[in-house]
């Protein structure tokens, strides 16, 4: 049986990380490589991201959402500190000791690559009713009486269009969970 | 080509392997004939007597044995006052808000200094107290706090049922004081050179003294830190037992003004907003050109915090303004649990004469006006005199108190 985030999270087993990585590794490059197209950022940011998931897998929480909105903030928050700091944070990867990757043109071309398709693809596939549903309720977080209310249509109808959405999103990126 | 992923994984599963937990001491029999005899259903009781087993009884007469009083938030550290150490500097503990949009936080940080000169400085991290973790901010493990530095001084915030923290064979007493959020309490203590580094976050089960190893990092080798376990205890005595979480962090939506400073890193110029998107929450401005709105952050839904168990403040927005060359931060703070409803005081915020409502806390560089049940705050700048000033300038454009959300 495949263990859920949480287990793979919590069993604290290194091979279960090896696992959660190869899970997320496309949304979170997808979801990096909308907000910068440098190829030396998009692979900075997702090792990072990454690694401070590593480093404080012991703190999520699942009763507030699932891993991968959780591994999406980390992601954020890094994006956010970037700009405001000018330089991308690599704390947790000296904390943790790992090595510098060296990347040459031909990995720099492949990760642009990689980033570059993915999320925006699969945004692009959503029908447009089930897309304006999943940005507000996804990524404004927006309650779903005020979508419901702006969309002018009932709660359940936008709980519906963000379950298809999600669910084909997911479907588009791998997804297996 | 050597798919660069596949070497980041590698990095990550080599990192993981270190960090795996060490197997668990064997446990004398008498703990296997307990656990089995009680079952694995009843799993909360096992926990309870564990922990009363390991903290070595079960009443307060364990707090009278060794029991100290705490040291303060602000004072001089003890000790042989030699070239690496920080005997003789005087130390300062602080608490203040987070500001960021959507965060609720407590930043806590400790500085030293010596005849004015600037020894060194140490953030103790950025949490709240809840029931199920009721340490935040002070102590962890990290290679930059070593114990290299001769004595120096540890320090936790607690709940406000946490009475006393226990550190190896001493029980300190914590306090309270107007310094920290109202409710919390506060334990600071004195460490030797060489004493192992104070962690948080201790289970029932686990060792309460271990260590924590770090990799090789440029070329020296691995670093092994001995650690010991800073234990809260309520007023009988017990252990509680506390489980760390990172706190939930809501979407905030980033705009930057097209006159702020440019990244210096390789990354595509700036395409996002040039401006504050509508939230629920936005700051205006009136009057004093001079201060310029560089770059922030606006939420859509504010989040409260309902498992808080001390005093926590909520930012609903937050905006890094520039003044005659210096950085000021603004934001709107609410109250986490019940945001619009009531709102606290801030930690050692003092009334500024002259000017009702207004407040000031020195130690954290911050002034605030309070609106309604809402704090308009401004840190940093050049002192209390500009903060005034910009806080003179700024207003709550918009709070929207329907877009609260129920629960973290």
């Amino acid at each position: 049986m495949e263990l859920s985030d949480e287990d793979l999270l919590a069993s604290g087993s290194a091979s279960d990380f090896g696992c959660f990585y190869d899970r997320h590794l496309d949304a979170v490059l997808a979801f990096v490589g909308r907000r910068t197209r440098q190829p030396e950022a998009i692979f900075d940011l997702t090792a990072e991201t990454f690694a401070r998931a590593l480093e404080h897998r012991g703190q999520y929480q699942p009763a507030r959402g699932p891993a991968i909105g959780w591994l999406l903030g980390i992601a954020r928050n890094l994006i956010i500190d970037s700009v405001r700091r000018g330089k991308i944070e690599a704390e947790s990867r000296v904390r943790l000791g790992m090595a510098v990757v060296e990347l040459d043109d031909e990995q720099l071309a492949a990760i642009a690559e990689r980033g570059g398709r993915g999320l925006r693809a699969a945004l692009a596939a959503l029908p447009e009713e089930q897309l304006a549903a999943v940005i507000r309720r996804v990524v404004l977080d927006e309650p779903y009486p005020v979508i419901a209310d702006g969309l002018q249509c009932s709660e359940q109808v936008v709980r519906k269009r963000v379950s298809r959405g999600l669910a084909t999103l997911r479907a588009n990126l791998g997804d297996q969970r | 080509m050597t798919d660069p992923f596949a070497v980041l994984r590698d990095e990550l599963v080599r990192a993981a392997v270190v960090r795996e937990p060490a197997p668990a001491p064997a446990r004398p029999r008498w703990w296997e004939r307990l656990t089995g005899r009680l079952g694995r259903r009843s799993h909360p009781l096992v926990i309870v007597l564990g922990t009363l087993l390991v903290s070595g009884s079960a009443t307060a007469g364990v707090i009278a044995l060794t029991e100290s009083s705490s040291q303060p938030l602000a004072g001089t550290v003890p000790g042989r006052v030699e070239a690496a150490s920080l005997a003789g500097y005087h130390y300062s503990i602080s608490v203040t808000p987070n500001l960021a949009a959507g965060e609720a936080f407590w930043n806590t940080s400790i500085s030293y200094n010596k005849n004015g000169r600037f020894g060194s400085g140490e953030g103790g991290g950025s949490l709240y107290a809840t029931r199920s973790n009721p340490l935040f901010g002070g102590v962890g493990v990290s290679i930059s706090s070593t114990p290299s530095r001769g004595d120096t001084v540890g320090y936790v915030m607690t709940a406000p049922d946490v009475l006393a923290v226990r550190v190896g064979d001493r029980t300190i007493r914590t306090f309270s004081s107007p310094d920290l959020p109202a409710g919390d309490r506060a334990a600071v203590l004195f460490l030797p050179a060489g004493y192992p580094n104070l962690v948080m976050g201790w289970r029932p089960g686990q060792p309460i003294r271990s260590h924590e190893t770090f990799p090789p990092l440029l070329g020296h080798r691995p670093i092994t830190i001995r650690t010991i376990a800073i234990l809260p205890i309520d007023r009988n005595g017990n252990v509680i037992a506390t489980s760390q979480r990172m706190p939930f962090m809501p979407f905030a939506s980033f705009w930057q003004a097209r006159s702020a400073v440019t990244p210096n890193i390789t990354e595509s110029p700036y395409h996002g907003p040039t401006r504050p998107l509508p939230g629920a929450c936005e700051l205006a401005q009136r009057g004093l050109r001079a201060l310029t709105p560089e770059w922030g952050h606006v939420i859509n839904v504010i989040p409260s915090y309902p498992d808080a168990v001390g005093a926590l403040l909520v930012s609903c927005v937050d905006t890094e303004y520039y003044l005659h060359g210096w950085g000021l931060e603004a934001a709107v703070l609410l109250d986490a649990r019940r945001p619009g409803r009531e709102l606290g005081t801030l930690p050692g915020a003092q009334p500024v004469a002259g000017h009702p409502g207004t407040v000031n806390a020195p130690d954290g560089g911050l002034t605030a006006r309070r609106i309604g049940n809402a704090w308009l705050v401004v840190q940093g700048g050049s002192g209390l005199a500009q903060r005034l000033q910009a806080l003179s300038a700024l207003r709550i454009g918009k709070l929207d108190l329907r877009r609260v959300s129920s629960g973290g």
